[in-house]
């Protein structure tokens, strides 16, 4: 783990403090707020849905579930890459949107970030990602964690 | 109102089945007119009543109104004193309307204005009670209510002056000479609650039955008495109704003081009905505390006693205001004071179980099954379980350790416990379709009557059941199905009878099982959709250009009708005719998965007709691969399964306008292959398929040629070239086409789980299942599969042509162009040929004169078409391929050099330019001058002995011209065939043997040619445009009355549906339309007959 406890900023009275889901795609850390995550697990067998947009990866059987699998790399426009040993898939909870779950490189862990440090939008350093799904940016000690909205993943179509 | 959902829902849930009841038994009712049946009158009766005893309950005040004036309709109905016929009916059925919409919407009931219909509804009761007199009487109770409103506002104003208001109130009130009326009523009510007291008197248990009557009338003598401010009157008829209910109940015991406590509870009532305009000065004390003292759990007004009570020390003002607040308070109490309550309950219960027991004998269907409610959210949550459960026993079963033969017993047990557990869950979501059905009965009473047609339902099958879903799901397309019939296909009565068809139109809704699917159909005997008529529309509407229409067929012209944005009625009705219609209906269908097939007749009638699955949530699949994917095929749309072997994976799969086709049996079978399918996105244009087609022509000629030079570098020897090709013959409403797969691997039940929303765009998947193996696979929608490939190639079907109508008949016909010397074009039909064969020239045995290859392992003479022809010499520069032509009764091939295309086209056959025998004629196709073979002569030129056998040792038929005459010419033969290459080749045959041959190409003409001449022998093709062969040989046998002429129909239907029908028509008998043998000898046989 590149990121763990010790980055987090210093935990002051006042502040507000909200736990993010956080993972890695291409090398970027990435943050969903863990109110709206169900479940991480381990990667099964997707199975590919022909004719769908781009950025469906498939379908894969959760426990008799069946869930739809979002590549969260074509949302973002990141180039897209194989699947390692190390992705995930990070499975949202129903209330934000009909069942889905977003495959991500590699899972980080559970940090809970002051919301004073969260900066709404960011200038800086995410020009290669839509900003569209960007909810903020918070800088980390050595990492900047881009805050992702999952609601916004399936309003697109 | 009572704030108890349960309960609330539970009444409204049971009221609307009551009103569904009720709402059939006055549509029987009416129809059955003064011999109505006692038994549907009790019946209906009961319904209302129920849903008047719980509306009161519940406190829903304008249901309970309502209710109540519908049910003393229903009771002078059932005492003969009301006639059921269609006024009182309409009436009844709006009532209905009304309390279903209330119901709907139950939270506001109470302010829903039901005055017109109540009004009404009384007004007929009225009229029926007391003639003329009611009617008037019914006005001035109007005019009074109106009057007392005002008044009661003039009350509460001069509430400040209370000596005055006493005064001013009760002269409006007792001058009313309506109060006549009131009297009048209630004592027919008083006579029935004396006799129904002294029954008890006598006989505790047959009094009971005098009990309801009894609490009737006091339930109106209240409902009188509180709308006149009769409080007396009022708190006397409570008193007695609690009691009553109390002994109704067996709550209390049928005692002596109880019955004496309720006559004078009685008579005290009568006295105040004497006096009525002094009725609330009236001491009604003593007999109502005796009434409460009887009646246990009546704890009785507390405001009258204690009115009474404190009579002496407060102002009569006072205490009449407060008794009418009191009343006013005691009304709400009553309806929501819990004793009420129970005994409400409880009175109803006894009654419904004893009307059942009497109605039972006649009609046990409805009320004896034992039944008990369950939440439908319980059911599907009870079905996904199920479902998981399927699932794992599919893995279990894929689990389990062959060897041990303890697990596999119980993996076995687990197996069948699971699809019995699974087969009853589906069942418990079943219901029958006749709910639905009986729907109907009154949308086409009331549309019949809009529109000033007389329909006749008629519902068939109504027990066939469905899945919960599918049934909510079909109410929609059927409503709309039903209402087109009515509206577009039933005829107004006089054009009926214009048309000699009776007044009345008859509408028949069915429902069956059949190959595992209901079918359901709604058919009208109405004027049927009209072709030429549907076309000038399209047209017009600019659904279609003109020239699009020029090669459907008659089914595909009806089917035009579900295009969007069609309608065909002349004038935009409220019924229908907004042109959003039939596609909407036809996309419901098959949301549910079902498909959807019309049928006409002009001047008949048509139907449509629904294919349903039983149920959606489990069904039956054939699982495939494609690649590394698996994927499921709805069996229901499965026909079946062909693998090719070898040769015949490049032969079979035929080229036909640029795409893949497979002939099976009689039919071109577009071809799609599922991974071509799969890869692209978009939707498949003709070029894509031609560029398909090329693609794998391409693969299988460099997979040979590698396995060629394999062949040739190593030492295989004998090895042949080996390949397989499988493919699914799929068909989904009139769309049939072969889905071509890498491998089958068998069949599965699967749960259906949908699409995830963000994928419902996509038309090729009717959904998603966890296979056994734990992975996902999808579901193919194979009606989106099709659409996706493009594979609506119907009119590729054979034979079944209507071009344009009556005018011309040449319809297309795929033929094959290839050349056999260097010189001339050669045509063949390919109906008439049964195979392409590539052959090696050195495999070629020379026997005599005579030519032979080993096809199939059969020796096959060849036919070297420069020996039969005048033509040019055989090309040998290019390979040879073998041409097997159809229905030889030796095995025959004409000998080829190139194939030059094969194509659809129409065919204009020049038989006068340049014709010799072997030839059908010449034509034109792109610009070159063709010749088109007739195998059958070619074979008969090539063994002229052959004929020999068969005309019985006559010379050659073939040159016949001359022979015409003198063998069979007196006999004369009507042909009738719509494609003119089989006219042609028919009328050839017939004239060989010397019959004098008139053509027609189709019915019609047939029709007209046989009335102007004599024949001797008809000769029918069976599929024709404008009139077909069935309708051509009824209309000769029933309408010319000709029975005796033999007839015999040419057809490629071969099912024994078809033959029947055949038979039906008046044919004596049928026979293929190539096979030239045994069509001779059949037309010999029946013209020496």
């Amino acid at each position: 783990m590149q990121n763990s406890a010790e980055n987090l900023p210093i935990k002051s009275e006042t502040a507000v403090f909200k736990k993010f889901v956080t993972f890695w795609i291409h090398d970027e850390l990435f943050g969903v707020d863990i109110i709206d995550v169900k479940e991480v697990t381990p990667l099964m067998t997707i199975t590919p849905i022909f004719h769908a947009p781009d950025e469906v990866k498939g379908y894969v059987n959760i426990r008799g579930e069946i869930q739809l699998v979002i590549n969260l790399r074509v949302l973002l426009d990141l180039p897209d890459r194989e699947i390692g040993s190390d992705s995930r898939i990070v499975i949202f909870k129903p209330i934000i949107a009909e069942p889905f779950g977003i495959l991500v490189d590699k899972v980080g862990d559970v940090l809970e970030v002051n919301s004073e440090l969260i900066e709404s939008e960011s200038r800086s350093s995410t020009q290669k990602i839509k900003t569209s799904l960007v909810a903020g940016v918070c800088k980390l000690e050595d990492n900047l964690l881009i805050l992702l909205n999952a609601r916004k993943f399936l309003e697109q179509s | 109102m009572i704030e108890d959902n349960e309960l609330l829902s539970d009444f409204i849930e049971e009221s609307k089945e009551n009103l569904a009841i009720a709402e059939e038994d006055f549509l029987s009712l009416e129809s059955q007119g003064k011999s109505a049946d006692p038994s549907t009158i009790n019946r209906a009766f009961r319904c209302v009543h129920s849903i008047k005893g719980g509306a009161g309950f519940l406190g829903m005040v304008k249901i309970g109104e309502l209710a109540h004036a519908m049910e003393a309709m229903m009771d002078l109905v059932r005492q003969n004193k009301l006639q059921p016929d269609k006024k009182n009916i309409t009436m009844m059925l709006k009532g209905v309307d009304h309390l279903n919409s209330m119901f709907d919407n139950s939270v506001q009931s109470n302010d829903y204005n039901i005055d017109e219909i109540h009004t009404n509804i009384l007004k007929t009761v009225a009229i029926a009670v007391s003639g003329k007199r009611g009617q008037e009487q019914l006005d001035k109770l109007q005019l009074k209510k109106e009057e007392k409103k005002a008044t009661q506002k003039k009350t509460t104003k001069k509430k400040s002056s209370p000596a005055k208001s006493k005064k001013k109130t009760e002269p409006v009130e007792t001058n009313e000479p309506a109060d006549d009326s009131t009297a009048e009523d209630p004592m027919v009510h008083l006579r029935i609650i004396s006799e129904c007291l002294s029954a008890l008197k006598k006989d505790p248990e047959a009094g009971q039955n005098w009990i309801s009557h009894a609490i009737e009338g006091l339930q109106s003598i209240k409902n009188s008495a509180k709308d006149k401010d009769l409080n007396n009157v009022f708190a006397m008829a409570e008193a007695i109704d609690e009691t009553l209910g109390e002994i109704y109940t067996d709550r209390i015991e049928v005692e002596d003081m109880v019955i004496v406590a309720c006559e004078d509870g009685l008579d005290t009532l009568q006295l105040l009905f004497d006096d009525i305009e002094n009725s609330n000065e009236i001491d009604i004390l003593d007999s109502y505390q005796q009434m409460v003292s009887v009646c246990k759990n009546f704890e009785g007004d507390p405001g009258i006693i204690g009115a009474f009570e404190e009579e002496d020390t407060k102002t009569i003002e006072i205490k009449s205001s407060d008794v009418i607040s009191q009343s006013e308070e005691s009304t709400d109490t009553t309806v929501v004071s819990p004793m009420e309550t129970a005994s409400t309950d409880l009175v109803q219960t006894p009654q419904r179980v004893k009307n059942n027991e009497s109605a039972g004998a006649k009609s046990e269907t409805k009320s004896e099954v034992e039944s008990i409610r369950v939440k439908v959210s319980l059911l599907n949550h009870l079905m996904s379980l199920a479902g998981e459960m399927v699932l794992v026993r599919n893995q279990q079963l894929q689990l389990v350790d062959q060897s041990d033969s303890a697990m596999r017993n119980n993996t076995q047990k687990l197996d069948m416990v699971t699809s019995e557990l699974q087969e009853c869950v589906m069942k418990t979501r079943m219901q029958p379709v006749g709910i639905l059905f009986n729907k109907f009965n009154r949308i086409v009473r009331d549309l019949g009557n809009k529109l000033g047609k007389n329909i006749n339902l008629v519902i068939i099958g109504g027990d066939v059941e469905l899945d919960k879903s599918i049934l909510e799901s079909l109410s929609d397309p059927l409503t709309h199905m039903i209402r087109n019939a009515c509206d577009h296909g039933i005829e107004a009565p006089n054009i009926r009878k214009a048309n000699n068809k009776s007044e009345n139109g008859q509408i028949d809704l069915r429902a069956w099982h059949e190959g595992g699917q209901v079918h359901i159909e709604v058919r009208d005997d109405g004027k049927g959709i009209n072709p030429g008529y549907i076309k000038k529309k399209v047209v017009e509407k600019g659904l279609r250009s003109e020239q699009d229409l020029v090669s459907l067929s008659h089914k595909e012209i009806l089917n035009l009708v579900l295009l969007p944005g069609f309608t065909t009625a002349e004038q935009v009705s409220d019924v229908s005719g907004r042109g959003v219609g039939m596609d909407v209906v036809t996309s419901n269908i098959e949301k549910i998965g079902g498909t959807l097939d019309l049928d006409s007749v002009t001047g008949k009638g048509s139907a449509v007709r629904l294919q349903l699955p039983l149920t959606l949530a489990i069904i039956p699949c054939l699982i495939i691969r494609v690649k590394e994917h698996n994927y499921a095929i709805p069996q229901i749309n499965l026909e079946e399964l062909v693998t090719l072997y070898n040769q015949d994976v490049d032969e079979k799969i035929e080229n036909a306008r640029g795409r893949e086709v497979f002939r099976l049996r009689d039919q071109l079978l577009p071809m799609l292959r599922l991974g071509e399918i799969l890869s692209k996105n978009e939707s498949f244009t003709d070029e894509d398929l031609a560029a398909v087609s090329i693609k794998y022509r391409e693969k299988q000629k460099q997979a040979y040629q590698e396995f060629q030079e394999k062949k040739a570098n190593s030492k295989w020897g004998d090895e042949k070239f080996r390949q397989s090709l499988t493919f699914a013959v799929l068909k989904v409403g009139s769309t049939k086409y072969g889905l071509i797969v890498d491998e089958v691997l068998g069949t599965e039940e699967i749960v259906v789980k949908s699409m995830h929303p963000y994928l419902k765009n996509l038309n090729c998947y009717a959904g998603a299942t966890v296979m056994g193996d734990g992975r996902v696979s999808l579901i193919l929608d194979v009606l989106g599969v099709a659409q996706h490939g493009n594979a609506s190639i119907d009119n590729t079907k054979e034979q079944v042509n209507d071009v344009k109508g009556a005018e011309t008949s040449d319809a297309k016909q795929s033929i094959l162009l290839f050349k056999y010397g260097r010189k001339e074009l050669f045509a063949v039909s390919l109906n008439m040929i049964s195979r392409i064969e590539k052959i090696e020239k050195s495999m070629i045995e020379e026997v005599g004169e005579k030519e032979f290859i080993a096809i199939d392992e059969v020796s096959t003479q060849i036919l070297r078409l420069d020996h039969l022809l005048n033509v040019s010499e055989f090309d040998d520069s290019n390979e040879t391929y073998l041409l097997l032509p159809k229905m030889a009764n030796k095995p025959f091939g004409i000998l080829i050099s190139k194939i030059e295309d094969s194509l659809d086209c129409i065919v204009d056959l020049n038989t006068e330019s340049y014709i010799e025998p072997g030839l059908l004629g010449t034509s034109l196709i792109n610009d070159k001058m063709t010749l088109f073979l007739d195998t059958y002569q070619l074979i008969e030129l090539a063994n002229p002995e052959l004929n020999a056998q068969l005309t019985g040792g006559s010379e050659s038929a073939i040159f016949s011209d001359e022979k015409e005459q003198n063998l069979n010419g007196n006999k004369k033969v009507l042909l009738v065939e719509d494609v003119m290459f089989f006219r042609t080749l028919v009328k050839g045959y017939l004239k060989s043997e010397g019959y004098e041959v008139i053509t027609a190409e189709n019915g019609k003409v047939a029709l007209e040619e046989f009335k102007r001449q004599e024949f001797d022998l008809i000769v029918s093709d069976i599929e024709m445009p404008v009139m077909d062969g069935f309708e051509f040989m009824s209309a000769v046998r029933n309408i010319l009355n000709n029975t005796t002429i033999p007839a015999l129909a040419l057809t490629a239907l071969e099912s024994d549906k078809d033959i029947k029908k055949i038979q039906a028509a008046g044919f004596d008998v049928y026979e293929a339309k190539i096979d030239k043998e045994k069509l001779i000898s059949t037309v010999t046989n029946l013209l020496n007959q």
